[in-house]
């Protein structure tokens, strides 16, 4: 045991030695200009590109006081529409049945469908459930297991 | 920039293991040096800012990698079943004859091959300073775990030295 923690003590000090001798890693000649070309890109994009808190004041406080008027028209239109949807099914409705025959026949299919399912006994659906699950499974090990010998392995 | 720029990128090229990816977080972390110009100019700590936001910026990369591929790579390595290989016994005069230039460059070159999950504590340790228990907060594993990596990476750090075929 004292013979292992000597040799973990001496590793580690042989390898900050190494490690803290290290000079550093020269960056790429063409990082400058990359970062320059970076900064000319992004100065040359209209403020409305840049992120909200580079704005100008004024466009701010304006996008501010918009987004409280929007909510604000949200809510009363909201408020409007739900007194006033009885009173505008009523004077459209010769105009809508087209409307009606439509939420009938969707109706209709979805109770049909419905009826369908309720038909198979509550094992099918269980077993069907289990299978689906299993083929996930299945492909999901597949594919990680393909990418562990074909290409993480490489 | 010039005077950091070294340092910024051999932070993130030790950290990720890629010289094209270091470049871009180098990139990033001299954005975000611009944004903050006022404050960093002629400020005494703006190189420890450099270095802290090119360290964090590069252990949030790796995380986001590691994350998107973690099922199907790392998971072996994640829950300890190492391929430590036999005992090496390091000769006190490992790359003692070895001129300094070329002993950095092998040093670097080893450091590349290493996992990232020995890699980065060993960086984190050896280059960033940072305390076993900082490294195990920063990587979100344990004090216990970090220990072990360190020591496996050092191991392996000493064991690719010590076989110059691999280097070459």
């Amino acid at each position: 045991m004292k013979d292992s923690n000597d040799e973990q003590a001496r590793l580690e000090l042989m390898v900050g030695r190494w490690l803290s001798a290290q000079p550093l890693r020269h960056a790429p000649p063409s990082m400058a200009s990359r970062v320059l070309a970076q900064l000319e890109h992004r100065a040359a994009l209209p403020w409305w590109r840049h992120s909200f808190l580079r704005w100008p004041v004024a466009a701010r406080i304006g996008f501010l006081l918009l987004a409280i008027g929007a909510t604000k028209l949200v809510l009363v239109m909201n408020q409007w529409g739900i007194t006033r949807l009885d009173l505008v099914k009523a004077s459209a409705a010769p105009e809508m049945n087209w409307l009606h025959t439509l939420t009938g026949a969707l109706s209709g299919t979805g109770n049909l469908l419905m009826l369908v399912v309720n038909s198979f006994s509550t094992t099918w659906l269980y077993g069907a459930g289990i299978v689906i699950a299993a083929m996930y499974v299945t492909l999901f090990g597949l594919g990680a297991t393909a990418y562990r010998t074909l290409y993480s392995n490489s | 920039m010039h005077a950091y720029q070294d340092m910024v990128y051999s932070t993130a090229a030790r950290l990720v293991g890629d010289p094209a990816q270091a470049e871009d977080i180098s990139q990033e972390v001299f954005l975000r040096a611009y944004d903050r110009f006022d404050d960093l100019q002629g400020s005494a700590t703006a190189g420890g800012w450099l270095k802290t936001v090119a360290r964090n910026l590069s252990l949030n990369h790796l995380t986001r990698y590691r994350k998107r591929w973690q099922f199907f790579s790392d998971r072996r390595n994640e829950e300890g079943e190492e391929e430590t290989g036999p005992e090496f016994a390091v000769p006190d005069s490992l790359l003692d004859d070895v001129a300094a230039e070329e002993r950095h460059r092998r040093i670097e070159l080893a450091l590349d091959q290493l996992p990232e999950h020995q890699r980065v504590p060993l960086v984190l340790f050896h280059f960033e300073d940072l305390s076993y228990q900082d490294i195990a907060t920063r990587l979100r594993v344990s004090v216990a775990k970090v220990k072990i990596d360190i020591h496996r990476a050092r191991t392996a750090l000493t064991r690719l030295l010590g076989s110059e075929d691999v280097l070459q």
